[in-house]
């Protein structure tokens, strides 16, 4: 004698397979059998053969052929002074201004005569006088 | 419908380990043959394992792939529908972790499109005159309160017809930890499905 929870299981019928499953099985299956095609493998070769040409193109470019990244300054970099044309200076007074350059007293000194012709000054960049 | 059974053949008698030693010899229509033979099988288990609105067709032909994948080196140690629930259990695991954050289950329904709602399995008996359309639901929204190896191991023995060690093999587990899944499965389906059954025959 069955228990109940049997026969009431089997009151579920399962699932139906659809139409044409098997069709699609084999058809799965003949894809995974057939070779790689070979117009897409050229085409790939093709598209590297492209891209390591253009790497190449680019670095020979950037090697011989560019503007220098970096244009080359006049004082030295890093340096602890900077050569200054007071003409310059004085031409440019209202920018300085701008930028609060003109607190230094050597400035000052300087741009009360413009006529003082070019002028050479260190302005140190740091302040590296300490007492010792 | 399936009970509990043992695999009183020897292999080499299953007819799907026939098919698949003919495959291994070259002869690929019989794979063909196979796929017909099982494929019912193979998708009422997924249905059962992993509830409705899952991608059953596309999990039932990988796992007819994977079996023509392994044709080579197939070795035929017991029944073939070992062979192959153990291989589509496995997709159904993948599923079923992959799914987490979704109920295994919808709503059951009866055949007019009622929603039978969860706590109907637990108390209210549902109308009578439940026809077989909603015995599936109710079924099937059982099932899927158990957990996945629960389930498993049930439809695999109460369905499929597979003895304790084949269950067992299917699972990756020992007979014993099978018993106690079927004893666990079979004590919470009571508690589930008495209301209904009690319904019915009142």
């Amino acid at each position: 004698m069955t228990e109940w929870l049997d026969d009431v299981l089997d009151q579920h019928p399962g699932a139906p397979v659809p139409e044409g499953f098997a069709e699609r099985v084999m058809d799965a299956v003949a894809e995974e059998q057939a070779p790689p095609k070979a117009r897409g493998h050229l085409l790939r070769l093709a598209s590297f053969a492209a891209a390591a040409a253009l790497l190449l193109a680019v670095g020979f470019w950037m090697g011989h052929g560019a503007d220098p990244m970096r244009t080359p300054t006049n004082g030295n970099v890093g340096g602890e002074t900077a050569e200054l044309d007071v003409t310059e200076l004085y031409n440019n007074r209202e920018l300085l201004e701008d930028f609060e350059l003109l607190s230094d007293a050597e400035l000052e000194l300087v741009f009360q005569d413009e006529s003082a012709g070019t002028f050479m000054l260190d302005v140190p960049l740091e302040d590296t006088t300490e007492e010792d | 419908m399936g009970r509990v059974t043992e695999a009183t053949e020897p292999p080499e008698q299953d007819r799907g380990v026939q098919l698949m030693l003919a495959l291994q010899q070259g002869r690929e229509e019989a794979f063909a043959e196979l796929v017909e033979e099982y494929q019912s099988a193979a998708f009422s288990m997924l249905r059962r394992v992993l509830g409705p609105h899952q991608p059953v067709e596309d999990l039932a032909q990988e796992a007819f792939l994977r079996v023509w994948r392994s044709r080579e080196s197939y070795q035929p140690r017991g029944r073939f529908t070992t062979f192959l629930y153990r291989i589509t259990y496995n997709l159904a695991l993948n599923q079923l972790r992959g799914n987490k954050r979704k109920p295994l289950s919808s709503m059951p329904q009866t055949a007019d499109g009622a929603v039978l709602e969860p706590e109907d399995l637990q108390g209210a008996a549902p109308e009578a005159g439940a026809d077989g359309r909603d015995w599936a639901g109710i079924i099937e929204s059982a099932l899927g309160q158990l957990p996945e190896n629960q389930r498993a191991a049930l439809v695999f023995q109460h369905y499929d017809g597979l003895s304790l060690a084949e269950v067992a093999q299917v699972l990756g587990t020992s007979e014993k930890a099978v018993k106690s899944l079927l004893h666990r499965a079979r004590t919470r389906l009571r508690e589930l499905l008495q209301p209904y059954h009690e319904a019915e025959n009142d």
